[in-house]
């Protein structure tokens, strides 16, 4: 993934778990941050369909599961 | 009052939400009344919190948000250390959604007989009944319940019609018998979720995956929906609907200018673009008919709109539904603030709606406390922007509201008004007005006769000039200058002309002197005469002559040498010597002579 869209996805990503964007980076995951429990994972997943205007499957929204996974399914849909 | 200044920007993404409920968390936006708001749901509703915190806000409200666990009801409201209480809820909003409570109860009605299906509305209704008296008693904030929606469904069923008891009619009795309950509790409302519903459309309602996996029974897009709309419910529940809504006429009510095109040439009627302003006129019969006072600011001449009403009978709005006519040439928050006095109003109950962004823009800055109604840019689109304005809201119509036109039309009152209003000028000087004038050249000279040809209203003797005319009088030493003006609404281009021709040897005759109607009332016609005048001086001319030739449709120049210095010598003919005069320019113009 190129920084830049690297910096888009961190930035959805931030606003989503409200957390300052400097701490994300492909290990930020529900373990290393508490704001990240399964309503806002929805909420995740629900704002990056949305921006990047796709509709990920059943089974991606639930594997997502951490930064680096996110950045491996959504190269699929792009 | 809604406040407008928030938020107004369009937000269409979970992202934006989120990001401007984190901006109105950090305390961006400031004066929003504190609210709060507990949901009680048969379904997980907390993925709705940014949707109805942000909508909330840009209402002018901070809510604090509390979701009990979903299908909590009854213990949240029977236990008085429920966390429910110790939310201190202004608003409990319930939610029972029919295929939360009978799995069965989706897709297809045709497995249940009449009386099963009767029987499970009788048991839907008798917990609401319950609920709503448990809260009767402990609960003394405000409720708003959701009516029913359909419930979802796979496909659209082509047998419903015919079943002995169709789906469409047990949602409808389910939501009459809503009423009954509701009504027998003064603080309780209803949201109507089963034209919300309706609005979007039942198979965009849903989004499969987020029902299968987490139980959320709405799609984003539902979500934005249903916090708009609750949120429009919970602000009309508490606050007085706007009393007064004061129109615009040219492109307005009718299309076209009267003053220009006459009674028969403005558009009305059944056929494009005629349809739509009849459209428009009826959306504004529907607020007329809810207690909505009319008003008009239009800058026209009275007589003629008067005649244009009286004429065009086939106008679903006449003259008789207004409470107040402001037709003239003053500036329309001048009018607005008259309006608001004659009908003994607050300016914060008004609602300005005007095509032109001028026009807007002007009361926007002269009278913040007004609602101006953000107008489409295309006409077809205007009534549904009266119609999804939302400050005129409210959930009760008393038989009053229905009656206060009478009131007024037959007994206007005057009172005086306190607020402090910015002057003209300061709005004029906000407008960045960069005015241009320059002497007639082959680029120009077409327009300059077009505006000779076309312009009826501000023009001194309403002289037509062809190409040729202004050629010729060009060549015997006339003075043919034009001025053209843009700022921060964009560029106008040319939109006034004046013409002088030399007579003996140091007298000067202004033989025509207009501005475009979308120009007036920004002080443009006195730097124009102005500059006239003083090229008329560098011609070693002393003394010019004004005429004002009067039309049917030129009043408002009628006095226009005298509002501008010139002396009255006969009826129709005023003077300026020039030997003592000075220019005298508004500052907040900036002038470029070519």
């Amino acid at each position: 993934m190129k920084t830049e869209n690297e910096k888009i996805l961190y930035s959805i990503i931030a606003t989503v778990l409200n957390v300052p964007i400097s701490i994300i980076d492909d290990n930020t995951s529900p373990d290393s941050i508490e704001t990240w429990d399964s309503l806002t994972h929805l909420k995740l997943v629900m704002a990056i369909e949305s921006e990047y205007k796709i509709n990920l499957s059943p089974e991606d929204t639930m594997d997502m599961l951490s930064v680096k996974l996110i950045k491996i399914i959504l190269e699929q849909y792009l | 009052m809604i406040n407008k200044s928030y938020l107004n920007k369009e937000l269409k993404s979970p992202f934006d939400y989120l990001r401007a409920q984190q901006d109105i968390e950090r305390g961006e936006y400031k004066d929003l009344k504190p609210l709060n708001i507990a949901y009680m749901s048969t379904y997980t509703a907390k993925i709705l919190e940014p949707y109805i915190f942000t909508e909330m806000a840009k209402r002018g409200y901070k809510p604090s948000l509390y979701f009990p666990e979903f299908n909590n009801f009854e213990q949240e409201i029977l236990n008085k250390e429920s966390l429910l209480y110790l939310s201190e809820p202004d608003i409990l909003i319930i939610h029972f959604r029919i295929e939360d409570i009978d799995e069965n109860l989706s897709n297809n009605f045709s497995i249940f007989s009449e009386l099963e299906l009767k029987d499970k509305q009788i048991k839907i209704l008798s917990r609401v009944k319950s609920i709503m008296e448990m809260l009767s008693e402990g609960f003394d904030g405000n409720v708003i319940i959701y009516n029913f929606a359909f419930t979802e469904c796979l496909s659209i069923s082509i047998s419903d019609p015919m079943l002995p008891y169709p789906h469409e009619r047990f949602i409808s009795e389910l939501n009459y018998k809503l009423i009954a309950i509701c009504k027998k509790i003064a603080s309780c409302q209803i949201f109507d979720y089963f034209q919300t519903v309706n609005f979007v459309g039942i198979s965009n309602w849903v989004d499969l995956k987020m029902l299968h996996l987490a139980r959320i029974p709405f799609s984003v897009d539902s979500q934005i929906t249903i916090s708009k709309v609750l949120s429009k419910t919970i602000v009309a529940s508490r606050e007085a609907p706007c009393k007064c809504l004061v129109l615009d006429l040219d492109n307005t009510l009718w299309g076209g200018i009267l003053g220009e095109d006459g009674v028969t040439g403005i558009q009305f009627g059944n056929d494009y673009p005629g349809s739509a302003f009849k459209r428009f006129q009826q959306s504004v019969l529907e607020l007329y008919n809810q207690g909505v006072l009319l008003a008009i600011s239009s800058k026209n001449d009275e007589k003629i709109v008067k005649d244009a009403f009286s004429k065009r009978n086939d106008f679903i709005i006449n003259i008789n539904h207004f409470s107040a006519l402001k037709i003239n040439w003053k500036n329309k928050a001048d009018n607005i603030i008259e309006i608001s006095k004659e009908l003994n109003i607050g300016l914060n109950s008004i609602v300005f709606f005007d095509d032109s962004n001028y026009e807007r823009g002007l009361v926007r800055e002269m009278l913040p406390d007004v609602n101006v109604v953000d107008v489409p840019e295309n006409f077809i689109d205007y009534p549904a922007a009266l119609a999804s304005q939302e400050f005129f809201d409210y959930l009760f119509l008393t038989d009053e509201d229905k009656k206060r036109n009478n009131y007024y039309n037959s007994d206007k009152h005057r009172s005086r008004l306190s607020k402090t209003v910015k002057s003209i000028d300061d709005f004029l000087a906000n407008l960045q007005m960069k005015v241009v004038i320059g002497e007639a050249n082959e680029a120009t000279i077409s327009r300059i006769s077009q505006l000779t040809l076309k312009t009826n209203q501000f023009s001194t003797t309403t002289r037509r000039h062809t190409i040729a005319d202004i050629e010729k009088m060009i060549k015997d030493d006339a003075i043919v200058s034009w001025l053209s003006v843009e700022d921060i609404y964009g560029d106008s281009g040319i939109i006034g002309v004046a013409i002088a021709t030399k007579k003996e040897v140091s007298n000067w005759y202004i033989d025509t002197f207009l501005l475009s109607c979308r120009a007036l009332g920004r002080k443009l016609e006195v730097v124009l005469l102005n500059n006239l005048l003083e090229k008329i001086k560098l011609k070693q001319g002393e003394l010019v002559f004004g005429e004002y030739i009067e039309s049917e449709k030129n009043n408002q120049v009628s006095l226009f040498y005298d509002d501008n210095g010139f002396d009255k010598v006969s009826d129709n003919f005023w003077k300026k010597e020039l030997n003592s005069w000075v220019p005298n320019l508004p500052n907040f113009i900036e002038l470029r002579v070519l």
